[in-house]
């Protein structure tokens, strides 16, 4: 038993790897269907004497509302699921057991990160891929070179989410303390995004990437935002290690 | 109801898929203890709080993995016998005889010397030291949990810590281990941080790993050079062998104990430092834990914290008082017991009315009990007075002398430091 191999257990013993999958799929068969089929559903719900009338559905209305839950709920669970992983002093006599017996501060933290990140960023191709074809099928079929290079910046954004999340579990010890925090700090980026000489920038950009290069976007338009995120993730991990090895039990 | 009936298929596959995930959730919590909130506070995630998120919610940080815990849970503490164990101490080779505790003067194998002082015998520790503080302090806030300790711990000592409730020693371990940061002073430890391996006293592990995975991932980590087959060979040590590919969720104390312990051992480190290390534990399981480290002696040095004297007094060679996080005595176990050595016993047969008011108008008997008939415990000021008076008082108040010795024991000699 290493401790990469803990991780995986971890993932697939307590069911947060399936539950990560499970968000992801449920959102992508949901986006698309309601995309599809929003116009039938609010004329059989209680819309009597108002008439809703909405324009003709397109492929990339599917991908809008996968990527819109995908980007709140599914980060949500994502920052779950990273919080309960790296959240290493929630248990201190647990986290004795790993503190008197790595070599170096970086195995504690390092494996949890990779591993979770790993796990979040399978679970959103996984979801984008079945949002693809759940639209293909009932909408249309969308640009698919231009679908993995905006799924890709997407899986940057977890990169530098689930860091973020690192970081944070060094400075607190529980774990809903750590999803709150990490929620505040996600969520409330974007918000920094209204500011244009920094809207492009910011890491919360790469969340929409894949809409915006599956409407004609260039990938160059993502690439500032791609390499801060990857620098900011590299720092807080840096962070997130330092604070392993000098936190006190 | 029509027109619900007229949607399209994949929004009812998908409707339904949400509803049997929610149910599914439900029914697992109801099979699940949880963590964090009540059940009924998790019940109402999972069914207001947006599917999936809710079952997320409560997958992941309110779920304890596992069967749900009855009131009482199978322990091999209980399933063994003690009397027919016999035990091997890791690297030294040695059989232990489980059925007895073995006395801490055959269980020290490093050499030490013996000399009269002061018409006592006094032990000269000549064994080089392991591990020394000087002047280690730790304070929290305005409080001083240790102040100038100076610890010396001579290399294959069973070095036992003992103090009572609050006065330093599970932070004097946890400094040591490295798990918190001293205020003042200076450590020096003479191993390898990979030779030294800590259990704390109520260990806890990823409830959904197994026995055997927790001491392979403390062996990969400890020493990897190891083969596998050591794990199974430490978990029989601690009479784990039958739980072994059992999951430590479902363990009693006792026998996550045995795991911690048995996780400490993996890697035959030199330097174990063991808090309470049979805290949890029933009285069988107790000899057993208290022979495997008896069995050690010599070969690895073990520091244990402890306030149950008795384990103290069995094992360790080497014993340090600590109080209100200060060093009172630090010292071979035998000198603790010479130098506090005041209380006496005194059995005689017959009428003790009058040995009991002769012994009080001495002036050096300050204390005077009878437990039991004929059974006189004392305690005295000046050893040297009583021992040479005690036997003529006794032959003037017309009683027989059935025994008079001295009362020593770890426990006295404990309260005379700390009270």
């Amino acid at each position: 038993m290493t401790l990469w191999r803990l991780e995986l257990a971890r993932l697939v013993r307590t069911s947060r790897g399936l539950a990560l999958l499970a968000v992801y799929a449920f959102f992508a068969l949901l986006g698309p269907i309601s995309a599809a089929y929003i116009q039938e559903i609010l004329e059989r719900f209680g819309t009597e004497g108002m008439q809703i009338t909405f324009e003709d559905p397109t492929p990339l209305d599917g991908l809008v509302q996968f990527i819109s839950n995908a980007s709140q709920l599914g980060l949500l669970a994502v920052i779950i699921v990273a919080a309960a992983a790296l959240s290493l002093d929630a248990r201190p006599e647990l986290a004795a057991f790993l503190r008197t017996r790595v070599q170096r501060p970086a195995d504690l933290v390092v494996p949890r990160y990779v591993v979770v990140t790993v796990a979040s960023a399978v679970a959103l191709i996984f979801g984008t891929v079945i949002a693809v074809i759940t639209t293909g099928t009932l909408l249309g079929w969308l640009p698919v070179a231009e679908l993995i290079v905006g799924t890709l910046y997407g899986v940057l954004y977890l990169v530098f989410a689930v860091a973020v999340v690192a970081a944070v579990a060094g400075f607190l010890r529980s774990q809903l303390a750590t999803v709150f925090v990490s929620i505040v700090i996600l969520l409330t980026l974007p918000v920094l995004g209204v500011i244009d000489a920094v809207g492009s920038w910011l890491p919360s950009a790469l969340l929409t990437a894949v809409v915006g290069m599956a409407a004609g976007e260039g990938a160059g338009e993502y690439a500032g935002a791609a390499v801060v995120a990857v620098v900011t993730a590299a720092l807080l991990l840096i962070l997130a290690v330092h604070r392993a090895a000098t936190r006190e039990s | 109801m029509e027109e619900l009936a007229e949607l399209p298929t994949a929004v009812w596959v998908l409707a339904g898929v949400g509803l049997i995930g929610m149910v599914a959730t439900l029914i697992d919590l109801a099979f699940h203890d949880v963590k964090q909130l009540p059940k009924g506070a998790w019940a109402a995630i999972i069914v207001l709080v947006s599917f999936p998120i809710g079952a997320v919610l409560y997958l992941t940080l309110g779920r304890v993995a596992g069967p749900r815990q009855r009131t009482s849970v199978p322990d091999a503490d209980t399933g063994v016998a003690a009397a027919s164990a016999t035990t091997t101490a890791p690297g030294s080779g040695a059989d232990v005889a489980g059925s007895e505790t073995v006395p801490s003067a055959q269980i020290t194998a490093a050499p030490r010397v013996l000399e009269r002082r002061d018409g006592r015998t006094v032990t000269i520790e000549t064994r080089p030291t392991i591990v020394a503080t000087e002047g280690l302090g730790k304070r929290y806030g305005d409080l001083w949990a240790l102040r100038e300790v100076d610890l010396k711990v001579p290399q294959g000592a069973t070095y036992g810590l003992i103090g009572p409730n609050g006065a330093g020693k599970t932070t004097m371990l946890s400094i040591l281990a490295g798990l918190r940061r001293p205020t003042d002073g200076t450590i020096n430890v003479e191993v390898a941080r990979s030779e030294v391996a800590v259990v704390v006293d109520t260990p806890h592990f990823e409830p959904w790993l197994t026995a055997r995975e927790v001491v392979d991932l403390a062996r990969t980590l400890t020493a990897p050079d190891q083969p596998p087959a050591q794990v199974e060979r430490v978990l029989e040590q601690v009479k784990l062998t039958e739980s072994i590919d059992r999951r430590v969720g479902g363990f009693s104390r006792g026998m996550l104990q045995r795991v911690g312990l048995a996780a400490g051992l993996v890697g035959e480190p030199q330097l174990l430092i063991l808090d309470e290390p049979s805290a949890a534990l029933d009285p069988a399981g107790r000899r057993e834990v208290l022979d495997l480290i008896g069995g050690l002696a010599g070969s690895t040095t073990v520091i244990l914290s402890t306030h149950v004297l008795a384990d103290v007094q069995q094992v360790c060679d080497v014993v340090g008082v600590i109080d209100h996080g200060e060093l009172r005595f630090q010292g071979p176990i035998e000198e603790l017991l010479a130098r506090t050595s005041t209380a006496y016993g005194l059995h005689v047969r017959g009428d003790t009315r009058e040995l009991r008011d002769r012994l009080l108008e001495q002036d050096w008997v300050t204390e005077l009990t009878e437990p039991a008939p004929g059974r006189l415990r004392m305690v005295v000021s000046d050893a040297t007075q009583a021992e040479r008076h005690i036997p003529s008082l006794v032959a003037a108040a017309g009683v027989g002398l059935a025994s008079f010795s001295p009362a020593t024991d770890l426990e006295t000699a404990f309260l005379e430091l700390t009270s």
